[in-house]
């Protein structure tokens, strides 16, 4: 009797522990389904909305860096940028990284504080990628 | 991103700090690291390295208490990017491979510099470099190079740990003879801009010590210092000495000895009490040596032709071991390169080691006098020390057979090309260390000996005795000096953990 009990309730416990495992992995897989599924709608709607206004703006009023970069037999070599250790304005505080952002813009083009804020409101979504094959200075740079 | 949008409260929380955070410009960091550390009182700094904010290279003056950079190069011209993109085609990490890539140079002839010259980037008259974008991944997705660069060099990368065939040897040359052009160039620039007689260097570009060799060989300047730690590792030192100096204006340090870097053992020490504990704490087996006794154990160790980890002192801070955690060798053992990067590092055998050579003789064995106690710099190998032997590797030939051809009387340092990468030793800046080779030569009549870093394939260099003992354990390293305490591997207990060689990917 003792020992159809005991394994009765070791059966019992076994098809729990089981049964929360699976479920635990299912919801895992959920949850990132989940989270790919956001992040994708998310970015969609910042490049369509935000990102595309943005570079087609450039584009008309002749900014574009990446056309400066494609031609690069007209790009210049060394260019004057005097910065000393000894200008305290050189070290900066960061107190925040949108501060930060606001006085390197120098109040223009107030779409990119919009979409930093956008992008910050969602960083819980990020996910680093698991294989890196470019320079890490890059990764730092974009 | 969720890192890079919050670092000061990363800071704080990592290092339990409530003050204010200051940040500096990329490159001026780098500039600091150079000059303050440097024996000069006024120099030109000249740094180059990926790219750090949009800066990829810059230029300016130290005097003083202050680093003024006067002009940079911006991305995308950026010529450590560019060397980044051929380690990564010749199957080497991208950000630490690049040292493979200047190792591998000597084996191969610049077949394809005309290529890379007429299609992927071009040096102007002032040095700084411009890159063909439609030769890159970088600007349009997440990858080095895009599909022409593969097409131009007729066919896909090299897949990482395959076989190195003539195609990737002569791209290391071809490339690498590009960097020397493009630096020295810069360098020349550099002085005609600033008219100073000295230059600092930093930056990752820093570390390829080939083109700083053609530097200070073939340039302008009367001599040259390179901030040891010249990769991003260093910024930290330099945004500390530009705080220091400039943002608090306190004194530069008296040079002590050669500079003001302290032979660059910045890091932690372990005393011989904390060693102690350790090994009574593990049960690990070793002998207690006497003061008098210890660099003479060791270098009768190495004479015998044995190998021993060697962890002595504060350790190093840069990418290079000197003599703090190291791995040494005998030199004039013509397996001794064989045995220890296949039996200890777990590498291709393709690199050269690195000489440690007591200061008092370097230019009996190498065509230099010039101190490089950091290993930054390389030099030709006697004329009198070297056997003459075929200078091209054959055809379709394994790299292998060729690299252990004996092409010297200190042939485990030897490169191919006859060309060694010297670390000097000086008895003020690391008296042990001396005294050990010092003790070598007095048993063998060689005041050169084989130093690497004590670490295995891709693994972080060794910091504490805990590290050191596990990378003893886990290679063929024959005796472990451990400050003081010597442990011989035989008494040791056997271990057959074999999983941890998959831990780390080679760079």
């Amino acid at each position: 009797m003792t020992n159809r009990l005991r394994s009765a309730a070791l059966r019992i416990i076994l098809t729990t522990v089981y049964q929360a495992k699976a479920a635990s992995v299912a919801f895992a897989n959920f949850i990132e389904h989940l989270r790919a599924g956001l992040l994708a709608v998310v970015l969609s709607f910042v490049y369509y909305t935000i990102v595309t206004p943005m570079a087609w703006r450039t584009k008309q009023s002749g900014g574009n860096d990446v056309l400066t970069w494609k031609d690069y037999r007209n790009r210049i070599g060394w260019r004057a940028n005097v910065q000393s250790t000894s200008d305290p304005e050189i070290y900066r505080t960061l107190q925040s990284p949108r501060g930060e952002l606001l006085s390197l813009l120098h109040g223009r083009n107030k779409s990119v504080l919009v979409l930093y804020d956008l992008l910050m409101k969602f960083r819980f979504l990020a996910k680093p990628p698991k294989e890196k094959e470019l320079s890490a200075d890059l990764y730092v740079m974009f | 991103m969720s890192q890079k949008l919050d670092v000061p409260s990363i800071i704080r929380k990592t290092l339990g700090y409530k003050g204010r955070v200051l940040f500096m410009p990329h490159h001026l960091a780098h500039a600091a690291s150079a000059f303050f550390p440097s024996p000069f009182e006024e120099a030109a700094v000249l740094t180059i390295d990926g790219v750090g904010e949009w800066a990829t290279g810059s230029y300016g003056v130290g005097k003083a208490n202050e680093v003024r950079i006067l002009k940079e190069t911006d991305f995308p011209d950026s010529l450590g990017l560019l060397y980044s993109a051929f380690t990564y085609f010749c199957g080497f990490k991208v950000n630490s491979g690049e040292y493979k890539l200047m190792g591998l140079a000597p084996y191969g002839k610049p077949a394809y510099l005309d290529e890379i010259r007429e299609h992927i980037a071009t040096i102007r008259d002032d040095g700084s470099v411009a890159l063909n974008l439609d030769y890159f991944g970088f600007l349009d997705s997440l990858a080095m190079i895009s599909p022409r660069f593969e097409e131009l060099f007729s066919g896909p990368r090299r897949l990482p740990e395959s076989r190195i065939t003539r195609r990737e040897m002569d791209l290391a040359a071809s490339i690498q003879a590009f960097t020397e052009e493009a630096m020295l160039k810069m360098a020349r620039w550099v002085h005609k801009e600033t008219g100073k007689n000295y230059l600092c260097m930093a930056g990752g570009v820093a570390l390829n010590c080939v083109a700083n060799g053609r530097i200070l060989s073939n340039g302008p300047f009367d001599d040259i210092w390179i901030q040891p730690a010249a990769g991003d590792a260093g910024g930290a030192l330099g945004a500390a000495l530009a705080v220091q100096h400039g943002y608090h204006g306190l004194q530069r340090e008296p040079i002590k000895v050669f500079d003001r870097q302290k032979g660059s053992y910045l890091g932690p020490a372990f005393s011989e009490q904390e060693i102690d504990a350790f090994l009574r704490f593990r049960n690990i087996p070793h002998t207690r040596l006497g003061t008098s006794e210890r660099a003479m154990t060791v270098a009768r160790a190495l004479a015998e032709g044995h190998v021993v980890g060697f962890f002595s002192g504060r350790m190093e801070y840069g990418p290079r071991a000197l003599g703090a955690r190291s791995i040494l060798g005998d030199s004039r053992r013509e397996e001794m390169q064989k045995l220890m990067n296949l039996k200890i590092k777990y590498r291709e055998s393709f690199r050269p080691f690195a000489p440690s050579v007591l200061i008092e003789h370097v230019s009996e064995y190498f065509e230099t006098e010039h101190p490089t106690p950091y290993m930054l710099l390389v030099a030709p190998v006697q004329k009198s020390r070297c056997l003459a032997r075929n200078n091209e590797v054959p055809e379709d030939s394994d790299l292998l057979l060729a690299v252990n051809q004996k092409r010297s009387d200190i042939p485990a340092v030897t490169h191919w090309d006859y060309s060694a990468r010297i670390q000097t030793v000086d008895k003020q800046t690391n008296q042990f260390y001396h005294e050990v080779i010092r003790c070598f030569e007095e048993l063998t009549g060689c005041a050169v000996i084989v130093n690497t870093s004590f670490n295995v394939r891709g693994e972080p260099i060794v910091c504490t005795p805990e590290e050191a003992y596990r990378c003893f354990m886990r290679t063929e390293i024959d005796y472990l000096y451990l400050e003081g305490f010597w442990l011989d591997k035989r008494d040791q207990p056997r271990v057959s953990d074999e999983a941890w060689k998959e831990e780390f990917t080679l760079d």
